[in-house]
């Protein structure tokens, strides 16, 4: 488990990581969201030793990651603009993080880069953006460590290729608990994958919670409601966003799915449906709440 | 994986990285070191066949031998490759990409210093080594013998090797210090140069402020030791200057190594507190920022302050400088600090701060706040004292036969010159300090009387002032040199005179009058170039002797005021006849050891030359009779319009009519008298070099002609005459 208590980085007058506590469970995956400049690769360089926090601690188990080896050996760093040796192969890198992740798992290697038709003797820097991300991913999840940091890894991949390495975590996550950490600007490559999520705004976090918590405590009610009732006549129910066409009357409403069901019906409505939340709409409402102009944050 | 496995792969893996680094070492050293043995050993090959000699032979091979020893190419290969190795290791620093890649993986930061550290030195160490080691076999190929050889190849590259470490070792620091490449080699560049130029900059402003400064020999090798000191390249450089006089001990070489050492765990200790962060700036660490640069902007608006000074000699420009070397270094400094040119004013705190430090410093310099030049001793708590009046005593020789071994090898003897004014502070003991003193007051008054903004003048119009070295040593073991320059009146002549006539004066300036009879062999005399050889008995000599120390300790000021030499006198110790003896029998530099320490046989030396008369020598005055012609050689005469210009056409004129003879041979002044009494008031004719051609047997030992170089007195010579003959005093000069 990871766990970040008070964990602050300023970078002279600009203070990037604000106070952050933040806990990360082993098995899952936890996507980190903000706009550009919200913080989230100096959080992960924090996370992952590179960085030194000015307040607080990161640990892994309990364990403080700066200059621990034992530590750091359970992470792979790739970061959003992944570092290659200057001319450099996949397989020169292959053997140098053989060197320094002794659980490498070679022939894994070889199989990816196979099934992701990339040439192990090609230089990199000849490589495409995304033919460099996925070679990172490549060496990230054949390093065999306990956790994964990814910095906007899925920019740039096309979308079969996010969706080969998003099978490669979930697989990974069966076979030997990994557990991603993704840092993004994007939610909607997130939304499928993510089981945590927290919101970075401004160094602060936001939120930080379980993605069905959220889901399973919002809900958007598309209906049309019997002549003469109002939205706001509905008693009972915490409606967030109320928006009307006609009569068809969508609304966002937090609470309880079958308390909010009945009370829709107990109005008897000409037609009511309860539609699923994208990810965005969520942290939408849910930002909202908090008093944040949301549609500057998230994309 | 253990540490040391680790560490090892790791080292493997950043040379396949820098393979171009290694390729480079390697092909600096083959053309720097093999090729050339190769070709001078094949040179060394072909010069055998034709140089016969045994000691051009050994010449020869003594030249190829130095190949391996110090050799310039590979000491500047050196250095350049310790900048090469020390930036290709770490400027991964420089870039967050990489320090993100390097500080993620699990490896701890000394083993990742370590790996690329240790490579930085012993690659170019076994590249070094085994171009040395063909080099060497190279040599020894053609037949030099390993004997000559011996341990300079190896001695060699251990010396280089340690003061390759630590240039590398300074820029690996200016490296961790910084986060751009072109401010770690401008940082590199300021460790390597700051403690010289600071060193210098010291010395130039006391040189320039404090105008009774004087350095004695003492503060001369304290500061020679402090740029030894003060920075690796200075260090690397007195270092091969001592090895190259066979000087290098092997506590330097270890010394150097410890400080190298030192460093190395200086920078390593850098590296661990390093922020990942700092890549891409200019400074890695925040707190060093400032101290930099103040530390470079004072020295340099010092340096400006003075420069601006030296151009206009008023305070206006001297601030002017002042404040422009502050606001330009602390502009320069913020630009490069900030990357960015509109941020030159960001801490205007320090350059106001600079600015008024430097000012303070000038003006400390300027109007003497320091009380340098106004200091002066109580007289309760002076023990004795030294005084150098002016150049006076510059002809008088000082030191001792050496030995020496030529380039063939063979032994001879030439002269060690000792210093002389370390020779005459360590012998001159006036006890008498209150004339001392009054010359010290004079001196302080005209150094204070000068304007501060015409300090030049004083210098420049030397010739109106007399210079005089002033040392008191004081009761508690401190010593206190000054230089005056002291406007000659009646009252400085009568101080003076009072110091020049004391017997302390003589024994501090003469070293004749320390030597002892038993330690002299022989004695000559010399009139106008014709030197003869005193035929005495022991105690003939050491009545000579004894009498001539008596009158030249009784000589007075007056006398040298009023007269001239009429010959001078040798008294040649044991050591340098000998000396002269074996040169001879070599036929080899013995004239240069014969016409050493003479010293002046004045008129009033009536005893020493009742003594000369009787041992058969008997100085004679110079008549026109001795003379057979008189040669002039003009350089420059006064025009129509009153100012000098060049001699045109045929410059030399020999006046051998008996008139030109008769008027001149009055004003004739021996050249070597004249040197050795400049107390002598004459206005000597500038324009001219006079050689006069003496009648055939005079002042000559057989019938050969003698010729002897003259100055023309002019107050000898009537002012129609001197017109007549176009000669011009030196106020035209």
């Amino acid at each position: 488990m990871i766990e970040t208590k008070n964990l602050t980085k300023r970078f002279g007058d600009i203070v990037a990581v604000d106070h952050i506590d933040a806990v990360i469970k082993d098995g899952s995956v936890f996507g980190l969201i903000g706009t550009n400049g919200a913080g989230k690769s100096t959080f992960l360089r924090m996370l992952c030793g590179v960085l030194r926090p000015d307040e607080g601690q990161v640990t892994i188990d309990g364990r403080e990651i700066f200059e621990n080896i034992q530590v750091k050996s359970r992470f792979f760093y790739i970061s959003d603009d992944q570092y290659f040796f200057g001319n450099a192969t996949p397989k020169e890198m292959m053997q140098f993080y053989r060197t320094v992740y002794p659980e490498f798992h070679k022939e894994r290697f070889h199989k990816l880069m196979k099934s992701f038709d990339l040439d192990e003797n090609r230089k990199i820097n000849t490589f495409s953006k995304g033919m460099r991300k996925q070679v990172s991913v490549i060496c990230g999840v054949c390093a065999g460590t306990d956790y994964l940091f990814c910095d906007e890894t899925f920019d740039g991949l096309d979308p079969v290729m996010r969706q080969t390495v998003k099978s490669i975590f979930v697989g990974d996550m069966e076979e030997r608990n990994l557990t991603p950490i993704i840092a993004s600007h994007n939610l909607r490559e997130l939304e499928d994958i993510c089981d945590h999520v927290g919101l970075l705004h401004k160094g602060g976090i936001l939120l930080s919670r379980e993605l069905d918590d959220l889901k399973l405590n919002i809900h958007k009610i598309q209906c049309v409601l019997a002549p003469g009732v109002e939205p706001e006549g509905l008693t009972g129910l915490e409606i967030v966003k109320t928006e009307k066409r006609g009569s068809l009357c969508t609304l966002t409403v937090r609470g309880n799915r079958e308390e909010i069901q009945s009370v829709i019906e107990e109005s008897h409505p000409v037609f009511a449906e309860i539609i699923p939340l994208s990810l965005e709409e969520i942290f939408i409402s849910e930002t909202e709440v908090a008093g944040y102009d949301i549609k500057k944050l998230v994309l | 994986m253990t540490s040391k496995n680790l560490c090892f792969k790791l080292m493997i893996e950043d040379l396949k990285r820098r393979v171009w680094t290694i390729a480079l070492t390697i092909l600096t050293m083959v053309f720097g070191l093999v090729v050339p043995a190769a070709i001078r050993s094949s040179s060394y090959l072909d010069q055998l066949s034709w140089r016969k000699e045994e000691y051009e032979r050994v010449r020869a091979a003594k030249n190829l031998v130095n190949l391996l020893g110090i050799n310039g190419a590979v000491i500047t290969l050196l250095l350049i490759l310790a900048v090469v190795w020390a930036v290709s290791g770490f400027k991964y620093l420089h870039n967050s990409r990489q320090v993100d890649f390097y500080h993620s993986i699990p490896v701890r930061r000394h083993q990742l210093f370590l790996s690329s550290y240790l490579n930085g030195i012993l690659v170019p160490a076994v590249v070094y080594l085994v171009s040395q080691i063909i080099a060497a076999a190279l040599v020894l190929r053609t037949g030099v013998g390993a004997e000559m050889v011996g341990t300079l190849p190896w001695t060699m590259f251990l010396v280089n090797m340690v003061y390759y470490s630590m240039m590398y070792t300074v820029t690996v620091i200016a490296m961790m210090l910084t986060g751009n490449l072109i401010v770690a080699l401008l940082g590199t560049g300021v460790f390597l140069s700051y403690g010289p130029a600071v060193v210098y900059l010291t010395e130039g402003y006391k040189q320039v402020w404090f105008r009774t400064f004087y350095e004695t020999e003492a503060q001369m090798w304290l500061m020679r030791r402090n740029i030894c000191y003060s920075s690796p390249f200075a260090n690397y450089m007195f270092a091969l200057g001592d090895f190259s006089e066979g000087a290098l001990g092997v506590r330097r070489v270890i010394g150097a190594a410890a400080v190298t050492a030192f460093m190395a765990v200086f920078a390593y200790g850098l590296y661990r507190i390093r922020p990942s962060e700092a890549a891409g700036r200019a400074m890695a660490f925040k707190k060093t920022k400032s101290p930099i640069k103040i530390l470079i902007a004072l020295p340099v608006s010092v340096v400006f302050g003075i420069f601006f000074y030296g151009l206009r000699s008023t305070l206006t420009w001297g601030i002017f400088g002042t404040v422009c070397g502050a606001l330009i270094t602390c502009c320069l400094m913020e630009i490069i600090y900030h990357f960015d040119f509109r941020k030159l004013f960001a801490n205007w705190i320090h350059l106001a701060g600079c600015c008024g430090v430097s000012i303070l410093l000038f003006l400390a310099g300027m109007y003497d706040w320091y009380g340098y030049d106004s200091y002066l001793p109580k007289a309760t708590d002076i023990k004795s004292a030294a005084v150098l009046i002016g150049y006076t005593e510059e002809w008088v020789t000082y030191g001792e036969p050496k030995e020496n071994t030529d380039y063939r090898g063979r032994k001879s003897y030439g002269w060690n010159y000792a210093r002389d004014t370390e020779y005459q502070f360590s012998h001159m003991e006036l006890t008498d300090i209150y004339p001392v003193m009054e010359l010290a007051e004079k001196g302080i008054a005209a150094a204070q009387s000068n304007d501060p903004g015409a300090f030049w003048e004083v210098t420049q119009n030397w010739q109106e002032s007399q210079r005089y070295v002033i040392q008191f040593r004081l009761n508690n073991g401190r010593v206190v040199n000054r230089q005056y320059w002291i406007p000659i009146d009646e009252e400085v002549a009568a101080l003076r005179a009072s110091i020049h006539d004391s017997k302390e004066y003589k024994r501090g300036v003469y070293p004749l009058l320390n030597q002892l009879p038993q330690d002299t062999s022989s004695v000559y005399f010399q009139q106008y170039n014709q030197v003869t050889p005193l035929t005495l008995s022991t105690d003939d000599r050491n009545h000579l002797l004894a009498l001539y120390q008596k009158e030249l300790e009784e000589l007075t000021m007056e006398d040298r005021e009023n007269s001239l030499p009429i010959g001078t006198i040798q008294f040649r110790t044991k050591e340098l006849d000998q000396a002269i003896a074996y040169n001879r029998e070599l036929d080899y530099g013995y004239e240069e050891l014969e016409g050493r320490c003479y010293y002046p046989v004045y008129p009033s030396f009536i005893r020493t030359i009742e003594a000369l008369e009787a041992a058969g020598v008997k100085p004679v005055l110079l008549e026109e009779a001795f003379i057979d012609s008189i040669m002039v050689t003009y350089s420059w005469k006064i025009g129509r319009e009153g100012y000098t210009e060049p001699w045109e056409g045929d410059n030399i004129v020999i006046y051998d009519g008996k008139y030109d003879i008769q008027t001149l041979a009055p004003a004739l002044v021996f050249y070597d008298y004249y040197n050795m009494n400049e107390f002598y008031d004459r206005d000597y004719a500038a324009n001219i070099d006079v050689t006069v051609k003496f009648v055939p047997g005079v002042f000559s030992s057989d019938k050969r002609t003698n010729n002897g170089r003259f100055y023309i007195d002019l107050n000898r010579l009537s002012k129609e005459e001197a017109d007549r003959l176009m000669l011009y005093g030196k106020s035209y000069d």
